[in-house]
């Protein structure tokens, strides 16, 4: 696998598309108190800590060869990204399979032609303005990808006060299929560099695709995520969505699915874990356009020290959606006095056949059962670790289709 | 090795044990008795270290430290043990892996290595084989979904892997049939020369499968008689009442 950066020259219509945001993100101005799903957020973090958008140019040449090999996944197409641009990528002899590179390099500009006036929210006009690099991976038809497909955004001390602006897409032709992960990761993980990351990913899944995508999230202490999915799902997909989310200071994820063909389903399954003084944020959005589709949601939320989880799940059944099935469970877990959690299910039913079911809960834990554990000699920490395991588990004992060896970079990759 | 002097505890401001005294030596079975609210369980989880609980006067001694100001995992790491008489559920934490950590954790206090997994689960299968235990609910989680007998087995398995020098019992013996109940008293007995014990009852019929040594009756919040095999037998005759007013 070759390591170096690099080079691109960006195509006259992604430079328009760009410019027309630039004018709509300086009309719209800073006022966030418009958008119902910011309400929870300290919305003065922008300003207050002046974060400069930067065109970068070059990487820093003296990270270490063997520092970056040990973020690799074996037996895998590893893409790596070093403060939002593309390091390295391996694609060598796999274009008849699937197409992997930097979104600058995948010349098709019906993904660049949307009109400016549907985007209502500031930072995916933000991103569109200003998107520097991202990843863009393309399954052929028929084809079902024989190694997992690994992304690597890592950040490190060039990006402190930074905006990092990634568009990505992830694009699955008729009958393929794929496994996908994404590691947010610090290339020197003692220090909280501070930077701003804003993630824009389109899903598109043709009919018959099926994507399993894992996302591990542990960036440093003083990063702030931004992030956007937005799935758009044809007639019997299924794309299957575990979200671990550890690390930064600030997170929000926005994910919106749109089930737009009979038989599509979605599962979104996702740990919050919050300590010190972080913010993590999930707000999922689960349109169900059309008729029989189904979609699941599970997501467990923990709350440790000053810190704040949150869950909003939305979902909607448009009217002509019968016999649509969605679920939604997010359970969560109290950890200290000063921990907060909120959680909102809000559904929309528009039709009257149909099995919607939702189910939150929030709770600290079992106290008899803790002290249940001591009594047979286990430490207070030890005890609660394995009662925290345990209300985990379901969802960290991942997905079937999963290597045992991705399933070891996964967990090694989280910070518990 | 067990010392209780002028015991005094109590939940908020209602006092529930009013100068306990009692002294347990190595290899020694002793049996406490006595009404319902008469303060035995409390007793019991006390001596555990179970949050919830003022001591406002007395002190205990378990081999020549000050029990009381120890957490609940450094008793039970000095070899106290207790068994629970509801035995709390845990969804999520394997049976087995749970008997490991429990395992290793004393083991460590010792000094020793972690457990060899293979002959670890030899062990936990023989034992589990000696109380009855179908083998299916070591893989289940903690105490998910078992009987009553099933749970009170389960804590006596518990006890057998870890030896401890002082085993309370907490009615091991209510809701057992006879044939649990022979079962449970063969794993006690079992212990006998290793393991000190308190076990808290309110029937003669445990009695004479695990022969005691000592009977104490516990009675509003005080150890109000003490005697042999023969005060067991008068309880059964004459009840609590003629105690109380003593």
């Amino acid at each position: 696998m070759q390591a170096s950066k690099i080079e691109f020259n960006m195509p006259d219509y992604i430079k328009e598309y760009k410019d027309k945001y630039k004018v709509l993100v300086s009309d719209k101005g800073l006022n966030l108190n418009n958008f119902e799903d910011w309400k929870h957020n300290k919305l003065n973090f922008i300003k207050k800590n002046k974060f400069v958008v930067e065109h970068i140019e070059s990487i820093n040449n003296n990270i270490s060869q063997s520092k970056l090999e040990k973020l690799l996944l074996p037996n895998s197409y590893n893409l790596i990204f070093i403060s939002g641009v593309l390091y390295s990528v391996d694609n060598d002899n796999i274009a008849n399979k699937v197409y992997i590179d930097s979104i600058n390099n995948y010349l098709n500009d019906n993904y660049f032609s949307e009109d400016v006036n549907s985007v209502d929210n500031y930072f995916e006009a933000i991103n569109n303005a200003n998107f520097t690099d991202g990843y863009c991976i393309v399954v052929k038809e028929n084809i079902s990808l024989d190694k997992p497909i690994n992304i690597i955004f890592a950040n490190n001390e060039d990006d402190t006060n930074k905006i990092n602006n990634l568009k990505n897409y992830i694009i699955l032709e008729k009958n393929s299929a794929a496994k996908v992960l994404i590691n947010y990761l610090e290339l020197d993980s003692d220090k909280d560099n501070k930077y701003f990351l804003n993630n824009n990913t389109n899903i598109l899944l043709a009919e018959n695709a099926d994507l399993l995508l894992y996302k591990m999230q542990n960036q440093s202490l003083g990063a702030y995520n931004v992030s956007y999915f937005n799935v758009n799902q044809n007639k019997n997909s299924n794309f299957k969505f575990y979200n671990f989310i550890y690390g930064s200071l600030f997170s929000k994820d926005t994910i919106r699915i749109n089930l737009n063909g009979e038989q599509a389903f979605c599962g979104l399954y996702g740990i919050i874990s919050a300590n010190d003084k972080q913010y993590l944020d999930v707000n999922t959005r689960v349109h169900h356009n059309v008729k029989n589709c189904s979609s699941f949601e599970n997501y467990k939320g923990l709350a440790d020290d000053k810190s704040t989880a949150v869950f909003n799940g939305s979902i909607v059944v448009k009217e002509g959606a019968s016999n649509s099935d969605a679920r939604m469970s997010n359970k969560n877990l109290l950890l200290s006095d000063n921990a907060n959690i909120y959680t909102k299910p809000e559904l929309k039913i528009y039709n009257d056949d149909v099995k919607c079911s939702h189910g939150t809960t929030i709770g600290s834990l079992d106290s008899s059962a803790l002290f249940y554990l001591q009594s047979r000699g286990l430490s207070y920490e030890n005890a609660r670790k394995i009662l925290v395991d345990a209300f985990l588990e379901e969802i960290v004992n991942l997905d079937r289709e999963l290597s045992v060896e991705a399933k070891d970079y996964i967990l090694s990759n989280l910070k518990n | 090795m067990l010392e209780i002097k002028n015991l005094h505890a109590g939940v908020d401001s209602k006092e529930i044990l009013k100068g306990v005294d009692l002294n347990i030596n190595v290899n020694e079975v002793h049996v406490i008795m006595g009404p319902n609210g008469a303060g035995k369980s409390s007793l019991s989880n006390i001596l555990a270290g179970k949050e919830g609980y003022n001591v406002t006067g007395g002190h205990v001694t378990f081999e020549g430290k000050n029990l009381l100001e120890l957490p609940a995992d450094e008793r039970a790491l000095l070899g106290l043990y207790l068994s629970f008489q509801y035995p709390v559920e845990i969804p999520g934490v394997s049976n087995i892996n749970f008997f490991k950590s429990i395992v290793n954790a004393h083991r460590k206090a010792k000094g020793q290595d972690e457990i060899d997994a293979m002959p670890f689960l030899k062990e936990i299968r023989e034992k589990a084989a000696e109380l009855n235990i179908d083998e299916q609910l070591l893989y289940r989680s903690v105490n998910e979904g078992f009987s009553g007998g099933e749970k009170k087995r389960n804590e006596i398995l518990q006890m057998l892997l870890l030896e401890p020098k002082l085993a309370i019992l907490d009615e091991i013996d209510s809701g057992l049939d006879i044939d649990a109940l022979k079962v449970i008293s063969e794993g006690v007995n079992s212990l006998r020369g290793k393991t000190s014990f308190l076990i808290i009852t309110h029937y003669k019929r445990l009695l004479e499968y695990i022969k005691p040594d000592y009977i104490h009756v516990l009675a509003n919040g005080r150890i109000v008689k003490s005697g042999g095999m023969e005060l067991a037998d008068e309880l059964e005759a004459k009840g609590y009442s003629w105690l109380e007013s003593a």
